[in-house]
């Protein structure tokens, strides 16, 4: 239990909104900027320009508003596509990510997937050839504020957290696969693992089911990383376990409801 | 028998006011307020302008003549408002304490069950009675299975029950054990750590400990006697059963209330005794900060804004505005811009700890938000009414009003039956 003292911080809207999220990206965007150039700020603004523009058609037809959430997606996606990419590709993948991941459920907060996941797996699988499963690397302590800001928040479950390692760990010792103990050290999945997988909308809605959600990411992350590359393996388990999310939401459900049915008549 | 409640969370509306002692306060007008009996089809029994004493009838329902409001006190009744749809707003009286004898009620010899309803019909106690689910003034000839007396408080500012109680012991004490007839089954009284309660044959006691919502009657009753689809459960506040000790042990009504008057806008936290309904202009009155503040009756998380103390309410907050900025500056419309959203639910952490117990907070907000009542029911809708989602709405930021959106749900699901 929280000392109250404390509440009023941790019901503040701020913290319940798009701060933390974008103050946790700050250091692995100015990394990059680092290592890789201003290139990759050009790419943010493409990005982010396109989403919001689909953002201000979709709200301003159903009269409703819009946070920061898709600034947080243009910078996720700018992070992880390679410098190459050409601009019609991003155009198209990321109006197809917010759109078809975000916006045609009807804005943050009833959308089942990460419009960033939806973008980058559109990408991968569109244009193979094109680097897309290539990322540039991360170095883990970028990602360390991004822990303590989505975690103290409560905007990244600490259920969803362990349950991924426990998947990803325990798998990969199971199975023999001595990267997936390489994958937990790096930027790139705890990048991956923070702001798509345990991303509050996109994954599991009850505390029952959160670990589950981590659990299966985690498990299909070490299943795909014996054939594919890290971002790839990282992006298509996020995407599966998200889509597999609502069902482990009803499956707990179900449960709570049994339960209450034999005590409650 | 000792239940503590796991989870919950104190919100912070600064420290725990230290109530020093009980002063009586006699305001000058009070009022009856239509939505302390939501629905009601009142049917006047006196007309504006009418003195009246305190126990005499004012009103009841046109159908269900059990919601008998009485005067709480002697006066002259000065306004009689009506809402929309010929509802009742309100029913003003202004005070003329001792104009007027208060009206003796006969009080048998000996109790039974249908003396006291009788009783308590007749004198407007009936209407402090709630059920459990759906939360209504039940209707005298059911028979609840078990009766839930909530003598212990955790909403935020609250006066302790038990500074109440203990000068009002006997009459507490004598309403306990009249209520023990209403069921067959147990009579739970609910009280909190280190509380001193008096013993009554037949009455079970059960201490609850923890934070907030551990002093709701559903937090009890859903730890003591479940109910749901079948079985239904009253409900009763612990001012509710001083009044019916008093009125058996001296044949008139109880014309009085104790009140905590606290907050962030008021200078010194205090115990209030005063008359129920009372006007909050003149409990607050030479008690205030020199800031805005705005009145609540009731707690500062599930407290409503308004003038007249509602029935029910054991405490009362003054709570300053925000202050608002002079000017719209650049960083006030990024701060903006960083708070607000589509409107939908935004899973959090906070949301588990602020929920009722056995509650999956985020699917059931899902669902009393878009009004889909079987998911709701199945997710434990019938075990709640609005208070119990109040801390809720205040860790969601205060802006959905869950509360509405639960009773148009049990509403629907109550049409069914």
């Amino acid at each position: 239990m929280m000392p109250s003292r404390l509440t009023p911080l941790a019901t503040h809207p701020l913290l319940r909104g798009q701060l933390p999220v974008l103050a946790g990206l700050a250091l692995p965007l100015l990394w990059s900027v680092w290592g890789d150039g201003p290139a990759v700020l050009g790419r943010v603004a493409l990005v982010g320009a396109i989403v919001l523009a689909w953002q201000v058609v979709f709200t301003r037809i159903r009269r409703q508003g819009f946070g920061l959430e898709g600034i947080s997606a243009a910078i996720i996606i700018a992070l992880l596509v390679p410098a190459t990419a050409p601009v019609w590709q991003l155009v198209l993948g990321t109006t197809f990510g917010v759109v078809i991941g975000l916006l045609v459920f009807g804005g943050y907060g009833r959308n089942i997937l990460h419009p960033a996941v939806v973008t980058l797996a559109f990408l991968m699988f569109s244009f193979a050839g094109e680097g897309y499963r290539e990322a540039s690397a991360l170095p883990i302590w970028t990602l360390v504020p991004a822990l303590l800001l989505l975690t103290v928040s409560g905007q990244a479950n600490w259920r969803v957290l362990a349950g991924a390692l426990l998947g990803l760990l325990g798998l990969g010792w199971l199975q023999a696969v001595p990267e997936a103990t390489d994958l937990a050290q790096t930027g790139l999945f705890w990048l991956v693992l923070l702001f798509l997988v345990a991303d509050p909308v996109a994954s599991a809605a009850t505390d029952w089911s959160r670990p589950f959600h981590g659990l299966l990411f985690g498990v299909l992350a070490t299943l795909f990383l014996q054939t594919g590359t890290a971002i790839s393996t990282l992006v298509f388990a996020a995407l599966m376990a998200a889509i597999f999310a609502p069902l482990l939401d009803a499956m707990a459900i179900a449960v709570n409801a049994r339960i209450r049915e034999r005590r409650h008549g | 028998m000792k239940v503590r409640v796991r989870g919950g969370f104190n919100p912070w509306f600064g420290p725990a006011p230290s109530y020093d002692g009980e002063t009586g306060l006699v305001p000058r007008t009070i009022a009856i307020l239509g939505d302390d009996t939501p629905g009601i089809r009142a049917v006047f029994e006196q007309e504006e302008g009418a003195m009246v004493a305190a126990g005499d009838p004012l009103f009841t329902d046109r159908r269900r003549p059990e919601l008998r409001h009485v005067a709480p006190a002697a006066g002259i009744i000065t306004e009689i408002s009506r809402g929309p749809r010929r509802s009742l707003d309100r029913l003003v009286i202004t005070l003329d304490i001792d104009s007027k004898a208060p009206r003796t009620f006969m009080v048998p010899d000996r109790l039974d069950r249908n003396a006291l309803v009788a009783l308590m019909i007749e004198a407007g106690l009936w209407i402090g009675l709630r059920t459990r689910p759906f939360g209504r003034i039940p209707a005298p000839a059911d028979q609840p299975e078990a009766l839930f007396i909530t003598a212990i408080d955790t909403r935020p500012l609250a006066p302790d029950p038990s500074a109440v109680i203990t000068p009002r012991r006997l009459w507490f004490g004598r309403g306990l054990s009249a209520l023990r007839l209403l069921t067959s089954g147990k009579t739970y009284l609910c009280h909190g750590e280190g509380a001193v309660m008096p013993s009554v044959d037949g009455v079970v006691p059960a201490r609850f400990a923890g934070p907030h919502p551990a002093g709701l009657a559903g937090t009890h009753i859903h730890h003591l006697h479940p109910v749901g689809a079948r079985g239904t459960v009253w409900h009763l506040g612990y001012e509710e059963v001083i009044a019916l000790g008093h009125l058996l042990e001296t044949g008139i009504i109880w014309q009085r209330r104790v009140v905590g008057l606290a907050g962030d806008g008021v200078r010194q936290a205090v115990l209030l005794e005063t008359v129920p309904g009372a006007d909050l202009h003149e409990l607050f009155s030479g008690r205030l900060v020199e800031a805005p503040v705005r009145l609540l009756s009731g707690s500062p998380v599930d407290g409503r804004v308004g003038r007249y103390l509602a029935r029910g309410h054991q405490q009362a907050s003054a709570l300053r505005h925000a202050p608002v900025p002079e000017r719209s500056t650049g960083l006030r419309h990024a701060a903006d811009w960083l708070m607000r959203g589509s409107g939908a639910v935004i899973p959090n952490r906070l949301q588990e700890s602020a929920a009722p117990p056995f509650l999956l907070p985020v699917p059931f907000l899902r669902a009393i938000s878009v009004g889909d009542t079987e998911t709701a029911r199945r997710l434990g809708a019938l075990e709640l009414i609005e208070e119990d989602l109040a801390l809720l709405a205040y860790a969601d930021g205060g802006k959905a009003d869950f509360g509405r959106m639960l009773r148009n749900v049990l509403d629907a699901l109550e049409a069914e039956r």
